[in-house]
């Protein structure tokens, strides 16, 4: 079994609810930490599981055990490029060489806030890019993929609660190719 | 009154570092230690639960370091933070 590090925000619980926490730890979200902070509950798990899709699956499941709904799984696809530095584990100045195509060729363009001085970047374009350079390990794109598919279920109007986990596993199954 | 100290060596290290960072430490009942506060107390705040019994006490100590220094409350070290 390996652990999976990975960040549930959650709502529609009172922090300052006597229960608050005794409500997401008997629901087995004792391998998280949970704290409210910037108006949302966060928690930050790593959880020991044979895959990440059954590692985010089964903490999405306790969340909502718990009786909160869940809004978002991080590390989010949306990323700056100091971010793309800190999950590349590369400096700044690095992430910028390739920006400026100084090392490599067709880094990918923004994908929101292009107007502004921090445009942000479609993480799992850039860790494909990345891994095909052999600047990143394979594993972190399949991570990206999970993230961001569970993250399109959590904004399907009515997401469909049993086939969650499939899908999930579904994406980390495929075969890599670039995005 | 002083605080009871929390069993586990990391996590009382964690809480410790909440404090010289300027949080307050308040105890619970149930499954969770305490909570930490951070200095800005109002409804925007931030609010840290410390488990008495996590899974894991090392992955719960170094998260505990993580939520701290996320607080936004904060004052920054490093003026203009990291985008640049």
């Amino acid at each position: 079994m390996k652990s999976h590090e990975f960040t549930i925000i959650a709502s529609g619980l009172d922090p300052e609810a006597e229960d608050f926490a005794d409500r997401f730890f008997e629901a087995g979200c004792d391998d998280a930490t949970l704290s409210f902070q910037k108006g949302v509950i966060i928690l930050e798990f790593t959880r020991e599981a044979v895959s990440f899709s059954k590692a985010v699956a089964s903490a999405y499941a306790d969340v909502r055990h718990a009786g909160a709904s869940v809004d978002r799984i991080e590390p989010d696809y949306l990323v700056s490029l100091s971010e793309i530095a800190e999950r590349s584990g590369k400096s700044r100045q690095a992430i910028s060489l390739y920006t400026n195509g100084e090392r490599g060729e067709g880094f990918p363009a923004p994908v929101a806030r292009i107007m502004s001085k921090h445009p942000l970047y479609d993480w799992e374009e850039v860790a494909g890019w990345l891994v095909e350079r052999n600047a990143l390990p394979k594993e972190e794109l399949v991570r990206a993929r999970v993230v961001k598919e569970a993250n399109m279920h959590l904004d399907a109007a009515e997401p469909a609660e049993d086939n969650f986990v499939k899908r999930l596993e579904a994406v980390e199954a495929e075969p890599l190719e670039p995005a | 009154m002083p605080r009871s100290r929390h069993p586990d060596k990391e996590i009382e290290e964690a809480v410790a570092y909440a404090e010289q960072q300027g949080w307050t430490v308040k105890p619970v009942k149930g499954h969770a230690w305490g909570s930490l506060y951070c200095a800005h107390h109002d409804r925007d705040g931030c609010k840290v639960s410390v488990w008495s019994t996590p899974r894991s006490p090392g992955n719960h100590a170094r998260a505990l370091v993580r939520a701290i220094d996320r607080c936004p409350h904060q004052e920054r070290k490093e003026a203009g933070d990291e985008e640049s």
